[in-house]
């Protein structure tokens, strides 16, 4: 095996991808020994699967399965709740590891970091030593990609999974670009991935030998760049620092399948304070809202359907309660009564940190902040006694519904410490 | 890793988590139950800052698991204390004990 590569005439840098393994599972399962090996969902407070540990994914258990159909199916499998302040910390540790090895390092999600490797750290050598390194600090396993670009990279690391570590070396992409379904690279959505099945394009491998014009003249300039980054030219760059999430959704499926307006609207509340809970724990500020609900399949009605409704905020907010009044008086008017339907789902977009959030003129946005106040309250309280006690009215329905359910119940027990506290000197 | 060295006379806050973490990144916090480290200093209810390393000592205070006996959860003992039960149990450490925090009363 040859342990050094050099690129430097080829050129000068090349592209890490890192992504966590079963992130969520990971780091609730790094807390329980006893959970080792186990089939874990994560997942329990959204009514769907978020993440599956590898056990569970073995058992058939996929992303956005409901938890009440685990349940039925898998006996054995240990159903837990997301802590996405926890999964926040192992993440900003995996930016700093990172950073303390690579120049650039671009924290793009929660569980997934880029970083840029200088010639003579590309190699197998130096990328394991930085892997073992992440794994023996955090507790838990990363796969690693490396590759011309960052396209490329995030296929090294897909390649293998979990606890890999894959060196795409310039010149032997095709290889690793022949089995790939072309839906399943980076960038390449549902909808873009059917047309180009319509032209004939199944795997990576065809795409990358379509002709760039046609390519571009077919496709927005996105999908052009990823044919590019499959060439080896590298068109992002690393971006430094924490870039902000867009979007945050939460999604949830229920049972029987009801097409009372009342329950939906209560399913949609408990999505809405789901995601608002996720926005505060990181000083998130939403602006957009759009929501879906999603028609069960009968006999009567064979194709799954979504009626969506989506609507600017008047201020960012991260408050529940502003969002369903938004939403208030258009939200009876999707529901069309002619199906049944079995899940809402929530999406905010317009993401700002607190800090960035932009201030109007007549100083509304901050009138807002603290006539809100209130939920960082409500925050506390759940920080306390467990998010049980104070919901949303709206909610009540849907979270007791759901509390019926819940078979497994996390121990209320901390999982972050704080301690900032005044010095009074010395003792002796 | 360097400890951030403090200065009277400029900086009014010093972090205790810089004071006693050695390595925040694979630092974590663990609590105490029950009395098996009493001869060590450690009792019940206690706070304890962990490291997680492989870089253990023989006097360092130990956080490890049986592979075999998993449903044991965590255990801790000091890391020579294990050279006996490892020639017989596969015993995994995974962290040293690197401060402690104790709340009276």
């Amino acid at each position: 095996m040859q342990w050094f590569v050099d690129w430097s005439d080829a050129m000068d840098k090349m592209i890490v991808h890192v992504d966590g393994d079963s992130f969520f599972a990971a780091c609730e399962m790094s807390r329980h020994p006893h959970l080792w090996g186990k089939p874990v969902v994560v997942g329990q407070e959204r009514g769907i699967a978020c993440a599956m540990s590898p056990a569970a994914k073995k058992l058939g258990i996929t992303r956005a399965m409901p938890i009440f159909q685990i349940r039925e199916q898998f006996k054995d499998v240990v159903i837990l709740s997301s802590h996405f302040d926890l999964y926040e910390m192992y993440s900003m540790k995996l930016f700093k590891v990172l950073s303390e090895y690579f120049d650039h390092v671009e924290h793009y999600s929660i569980d997934e970091c880029f970083a840029e490797a200088r010639p003579e750290q590309s190699t197998l050598q130096y990328i394991s030593m930085v892997k073992d390194n992440v794994q023996r600090r955090l507790g838990i396993t990363f796969s690693f990609g490396i590759a011309s670009t960052k396209v490329l990279a995030k296929v090294a690391s897909k390649h293998h999974k979990p606890d890999g570590l894959t060196i795409i070396t310039p010149g032997t992409e095709d290889a690793y670009l022949k089995e790939l379904s072309v839906g399943s690279l980076w960038g390449i959505g549902y909808r873009t991935a059917e047309k180009l099945r319509s032209m004939g394009i199944q795997t990576a491998l065809e795409f990358k030998y379509r002709d760039a014009r046609e390519v571009s003249a077919t496709f927005a300039e996105p999908v052009a760049r990823i044919h590019t980054e499959l060439q080896g030219v590298s068109c992002g760059h690393i971006n430094e620092g924490h870039e902000d999430q867009k979007s945050i959704q939460s999604t949830r499926s229920f049972s029987p399948a009801t097409s009372n307006a009342t329950y939906l609207h209560s399913e949609l509340s408990r999505n809405i304070e789901e995601v608002c809970e996720r926005l505060r724990s990181q000083e998130l500020y939403a602006k957009f809202v759009s929501l879906f609900i999603k028609t069960k399949v009968t006999p009567d009605n064979p194709v799954k359907k979504y009626f969506s409704l989506s609507k600017e905020l008047e201020f960012f907010t991260n408050n529940p309660i502003e969002i369903l009044r938004a939403i208030q008086t258009e939200f009876p008017e999707i529901i069309d009564r002619r199906y049944t339907y079995k899940a809402t789902g929530v999406t905010l977009h317009g993401l700002r940190h607190k800090e960035f959030v932009p201030d109007d003129l007549l100083g509304a946005q901050n009138q807002s902040f603290e006539i809100n106040a209130y939920v960082n309250t409500i925050d506390a309280i759940h920080k306390r006694f467990g998010d049980q006690y104070i919901k949303v009215a709206s909610s009540l329905q849907a979270f007791e519904r759901r509390h019926r359910e819940a078979q497994v119940r996390d121990s209320k027990e901390p999982y972050i410490w704080n301690l900032p506290l005044p010095y009074l000197g010395r003792v002796s | 890793m360097e400890q951030a060295p403090f200065h009277p006379a400029t900086d009014t806050r010093q972090s205790l988590d810089e004071w006693i973490l050695n390595d925040p990144e694979a630092s974590f916090i663990m609590q105490m139950e029950g009395d098996a480290m009493h001869d060590h200093g450690i009792y019940h209810g206690d706070m304890l800052i962990i490291e997680r390393t492989n870089e253990a000592c023989a006097n360092d205070i130990v956080i490890s698991t049986n592979p075999r006996d998993l449903d044991n959860g965590w255990s801790i003992s000091t890391y020579k204390s294990l050279h006996e039960i490892r020639e017989q149990e596969p015993i995994t450490v995974h962290a040293v004990v690197r401060g402690l925090v104790r709340r009276y009363g």
